[in-house]
Order: structure tokens, then C-alpha cells, then sequence
């Protein structure tokens, strides 16, 4: 996409030509580990009757890891979302006064 | 006071609860059909919450989870692995469609993909495909129901008798109410069977071994540690392979946030705030599927070879001799996972059927009026259809349902494309979808022929990605003012 601007974006990185912000990044890897947590491979390693953790099997144990680590995660992604959003609706509202308060009369970005 | 009475009280009780807190907010909502399949975009995020949570657990989770954990050891646990990131699409679907919807009027998953691919064509397969995969499953529920009145009365409520007043109830709430019924209702229903699940799965292992770390020590030393190591043991005792799992978990995974009657809800939200939080939340709910299936794994060694495996629930409950108001309890907490999955299936359903089905192949408009009187008619048929599967046919439902997750998701390729690829195609998206639905129905029916032992949806989602990608990039691109529309992102 050739109108983004080529300059890092703060708080962003660039994935095929569009710009994502960091939590995302951090929050695909946790998934992408989730993930195959439940499945084969990672699955298999910690698919054993025993050892026993808090009573449970550690297959069982180890996916109800993966089930509180998948809700951590999305906290995670849902706080980091809203701050990042609410800064980035007070630097438009911000903008816009400034702009306003020059007399300046051209669009506000 | 005899048992019986006692029993029938508490589910009488139950039952009037139900239809008190299904019926009052439809009230309140507005005469459109907005008002009565998306609530007027006004659910908080509590009752969104169990809206979600209570929509996806239902009575087979209720009386099959345990039945699994009882017959095949962990391979139930493959229950609570899609649902571990089957979730996590939704929170980035959802917002979207949620902003779509507000904007431009948008109730169902189908509306949007008819309008981004311009596709009526599209709009009937997916009600098509959405009425097939739902009419088994609101079967189940019922089935469910009227199982459980039975075994608890001793036979006699008759099976039919028990589904049908059971289903009269939710009939007369989806009627009047339509989603804001299913919502106050499901709040209702979804807090009693988390409270039941927990106290029947800690009270179980303690009054049959004491405690949950006695009780898989007592599995371990009997010689069942291979029914307790993933993958567990598939349908005929043997060891369940791991492409089988594995492939069985992501199917279920990638069709989870897709389910018609779950994706819609978004539509429901008040904000997109509230919509996400209530998406961030849902595991809290899916807890409570650890002690569901920590009461199946009680039963293996006290109460061997009970067949059904499903039964195991309500056969443990008669055997102990708890008190009424327990075995009463129980009873209500099933028909509540049953109705609350029953409702929004009808609902979906219904508002499926007419809006995407039946008024797009007929192309002509109808007013608000007359749609909102198809839907409740639609409410009615289906549930008869249903009904009559419930009490006249011996099919295997639970087979089909299972199968019908390799249907359902086949629509996540279009739905992703939808909000993230712009040089997907309407060609495309036809092709993709139709080739992925025919190559799964072709492996369902004949499972021979599959090359490995996976879930036939994994083979359906191979080809429906590929064409996808293929037929999209050889055809002309879609008009990029209409896909613009589609890929706005967020920004409160």
C-alpha cells in the first residue's frame, strides 16, 4: 500500500504493507503457542496420566494451564487495546483544538 | 413430602422462571425486526456474556461430557481444547461486524457476506447450510429433555411428553420475546448450571473417593492411566491417535466463532467495548467444564458398564440416594443447558431462514411486519421439524452434530477474506465455499476414502482455501468501493 507512510509508525509494526499495533504481535505468538499446546506437537509432551498437579493428571492440568493462559492473554490484548485506543482518541481530539485554536481552517488529521 | 412431588416442584418452579424472565423484556424492545433478532443493538456485557456462553454448552455438553470422560477417558478433553482458541477469532470479527451492523442494519452472518461478495446466491447456501447444521442440533436438546424428565420420574414422563412441554415453554418465550427472551433467560439458566456443575463435580469425588486427587490416584492404580494420557482412547477402547485429535480440535476450533447463532450475537452488542469484554470473558465460563467432566471420570470405577456412556449423569444421581431437592436440581440444570442452547438455535434459525433464505431466493421486499410474522412462523415449523426427529427417528444426532462442525466451518475462509482480503472475489468465494462444503460431505459419507485418519472438515477447508485463493486471483477484482467498506478498522 503505497500511501501508508514508509516511516515507523511508533508503537506499530508493518506486516504485508499494513501496520498492526505491538500487542498484536505479542499476542499471536502466546496463541500461536496456545495453540499447539492443545494439539500435537506440545500437546503430546504433556499428555502423560502422571505426574499428579493440584489432584489432576498432568494432561488435564496442562490444558487447564493453556484455558487460563488463553483468558490471560485476551485481558492482556483487551487492556492493551483500550489504552491504545483512548491515547490515540485524545491526540485526534487534541489535534483537533490546536488546529482550531491557530485558525487554522484545514482539515484536522 | 415424596421424592416425586418434590422433584417436579423444584422443575415446575424452574420451568416458571424461565418463562417469567423469558417473556418480560420483550416487552420493553421495539415492534422491528431489529428489535426482535439483534435485541436493538442493546445487550450489556452480562447478559451478552451468558448469552455466549450458555448458546454454545448445551445439554450435550451436560449429559455427553461426562459421557465421554466415562467411556473414552481424555479424549473429552478435546471438548474444552477448541473452545480454548476457537474464541479468539470472534474478538477481532466481532468488533467489525458489529460496526457494520450499526451502520448499515446488518442481523445476521449472512447479510454481510451476500453484500461484500454481492452474492444472493451466497446469502440462500449459507441459510441452507445454517438450517441444516441447526435442525440436529435443537434435536439433541430436545432429546436431552425429554430424556432426563424421564429417567428422574422413573418413566413416567414419557420422552415425548418431557420435550414437548419443555419445548412449549421455550416456544412461547422465543415467540413473544425473540432475542432479548433468550438473553434474560440465559443469564437465568447459564448461573444455575455453573453453580450445579461445581457442586456436583467436587461433591462427587469427595462422596465416592474424597477428594478429586484420591479419586484419578484410584484411576491410576486400577490400571486406566492410558485412559487418563491424551489422547485418551477413541469409540472402541483402543488408543485414540493423535492426527484424529488434533484434527478433530482445529476444525472445531476455526468453526466455533463462525456458528451462525454465535457470530450473530455481536450484532446484539450495546458497544464494541462491551461486545469485546464479553468475548475476553467467555473462558471463565468454559471452566466450568472441568468439573462436567470430572463428574464422568467418578463413575469408571463405582458404576462400570453403564451403557449409554450418556446416561452416566442422571444413572450416578439415582444411585446415590441425595435428597429430592438435589436429583430436582439436576434435573432443572439439564433442561437449562438444553433450553438455553434451544432458544438461540430456534431463534437463529428462524431469523436465518427467512432473512437469508427465503426472502433473498424469492427477491421480493417484504415489510418489517411480515418479516418479523415469517420469523415467528419459521419458529414454530422448525421446532416442529425438530420435535418430530426428537421423538420419531432413532437417528445418531450426536454423530451428525459432531459432523456438522466440518459444515460450519467451512464459512471462516469467506469470513476472513471478508474483512481481511481485498482481492478476495465473488467467484472466489462461491468457489471456495462450495468446493469445502462438498469435498467435507463427500468425506463424511465416505470415510474410507480418506487419505489419513483426520476430521473430513480439515480435507473440506484444504480445497476450500485453495480455490479461494486460486479462482479469486484469476478473476477481476471486486469493486474496491464496496470492499473498502469491509476492512475499516476500529477506532473506539
Amino acid at each position: 500500500m503505497s500511501h501508508k507512510p514508509a516511516s515507523r509508525k511508533p508503537g506499530y509494526f508493518l506486516f504485508f504493507g499494513t501496520w498492526y499495533p505491538n500487542n498484536r504481535l505479542v499476542f499471536g505468538l502466546l496463541g500461536l503457542f496456545i495453540q499447539l499446546g492443545v494439539i500435537w506437537p506440545l500437546y503430546a509432551v504433556f499428555s502423560g496420566a502422571e505426574p499428579f498437579i493440584l489432584g489432576l493428571p498432568l494432561s488435564f492440568a496442562w490444558l487447564t494451564l493453556m484455558l487460563l493462559l488463553a483468558f490471560a492473554g485476551m485481558l492482556y490484548l483487551y487492556i492493551t487495546d483500550n489504552t491504545r485506543l483512548d491515547r490515540e482518541h485524545n491526540e485526534r481530539v487534541r489535534a483537533q483544538y490546536q488546529a482550531e485554536s491557530k485558525g487554522q481552517n484545514g482539515e484536522p488529521n | 413430602m415424596e421424592t416425586g412431588t418434590v422433584i417436579l416442584i423444584v422443575v415446575g418452579v424452574y420451568l416458571l422462571i424461565s418463562l417469567i424472565t423469558g417473556i418480560i423484556p420483550g416487552l420493553r424492545i421495539s415492534k422491528s425486526v431489529d428489535g426482535y433478532v439483534a435485541g436493538d443493538r442493546s445487550m450489556n456485557v452480562m447478559l451478552l456474556y451468558f448469552v455466549m456462553g450458555a448458546s454454545i454448552f448445551s445439554a450435550f455438553a451436560f449429559l455427553g461430557g461426562p459421557g465421554w470422560a466415562y467411556s473414552r477417558g481424555a479424549a473429552a478433553f478435546y471438548i474444552i481444547g477448541f473452545g480454548v482458541t476457537g474464541i479468539i477469532p470472534l474478538y477481532f470479527f466481532g468488533p467489525r461486524a458489529w460496526r457494520l451492523g450499526k451502520k448499515y442494519g446488518y442481523v445476521t452472518q449472512a447479510e454481510l457476506l451476500s453484500d461484500r461478495f454481492d452474492s444472493r446466491l451466497m446469502s440462500v447456501m449459507l441459510a441452507v447450510l445454517s438450517v441444516v447444521v441447526f435442525i440436529p442440533y435443537l434435536t439433541i436438546q430436545m432429546k436431552g429433555a425429554g430424556f432426563v424428565l424421564s429417567v428422574i420420574s422413573e418413566g413416567r414422563i414419557p420422552e415425548w411428553a418431557g420435550a414437548g412441554f419443555t419445548y412449549l415453554i421455550v416456544l412461547v418465550y422465543v415467540y413473544f420475546s425473540g432475542v432479548m427472551g433468550v438473553g434474560w433467560s440465559n443469564a437465568f439458566q447459564g448461573l444455575f448450571m455453573m453453580v450445579l456443575a461445581w457442586v456436583l463435580g467436587l461433591y462427587l469425588p469427595f462422596a465416592l473417593y474424597g477428594g478429586v486427587g484420591p479419586m484419578f490416584e484410584a484411576l491410576v492404580d486400577a490400571g486406566q492411566a492410558a485412559m487418563l494420557a491424551a489422547p485418551g482412547l477413541a469409540g472402541d477402547g483402543s488408543p485414540w491417535n493423535w492426527a484424529a485429535f488434533s484434527s478433530a480440535v482445529v476444525v472445531s476450533a476455526i468453526g466455533f466463532s463462525v456458528w451462525p447463532h454465535f457470530f450473530m450475537r455481536s450484532f446484539a452488542a450495546k458497544s464494541e467495548r462491551s461486545l469485546r469484554l464479553s468475548i475476553v470473558l467467555y473462558p471463565t465460563f468454559q471452566i466450568f467444564l472441568i468439573p462436567i467432566l470430572i463428574i464422568g471420570f467418578s463413575a469408571i470405577l463405582i458404576f462400570p458398564g453403564v451403557t449409554p456412556a450418556d446416561s452416566i449423569l442422571p444413572h450416578v444421581l439415582m444411585q446415590l440416594e441425595l435428597p429430592a431437592i438435589v436429583i430436582g436440581l439436576f434435573c432443572a440444570g439439564t433442561l437449562a443447558a438444553s433450553m438455553s442452547s434451544g432458544d438461540a438455535i430456534l431463534h437463529s434459525a428462524a431469523s436465518v431462514g427467512v432473512r437469508d433464505g427465503i426472502s433473498k431466493a424469492t427477491a421480493t421486499p417484504v415489510s418489517d411486519s411480515t418479516e418479523r410474522m415469517l420469523i415467528r412462523i419459521l419458529v414454530i415449523v422448525i421446532g416442529l421439524i425438530s420435535y418430530y426427529f426428537a421423538v420419531a427417528s432413532e437417528v445418531s444426532l450426536v454423530a451428525l452434530l459432531l459432523a456438522s462442525y466440518g459444515g460450519v466451518a467451512q464459512i471462516f475462509p469467506v469470513v476472513f477474506a471478508m474483512f481481511y482480503w481485498k482481492r478476495a472475489t465473488k467467484a472466489g468465494a462461491l468457489s471456495g465455499l462450495f468446493g469445502g462444503m462438498l469435498v467435507n460431505v463427500f468425506f463424511l459419507l465416505n470415510p474410507a476414502l480418506k487419505p489419513w485418519d483426520m476430521h473430513e472438515g480439515v480435507y473440506g477447508l484444504a480445497v476450500n482455501v485453495l480455490l479461494l485463493i486460486a479462482v479469486s486471483l484469476l478473476t477481476k477484482p471486486d469493486d474496491p468501493k464496496r470492499v473498502q467498506k469491509f476492512m475499516e478498522k476500529p477506532v473506539v
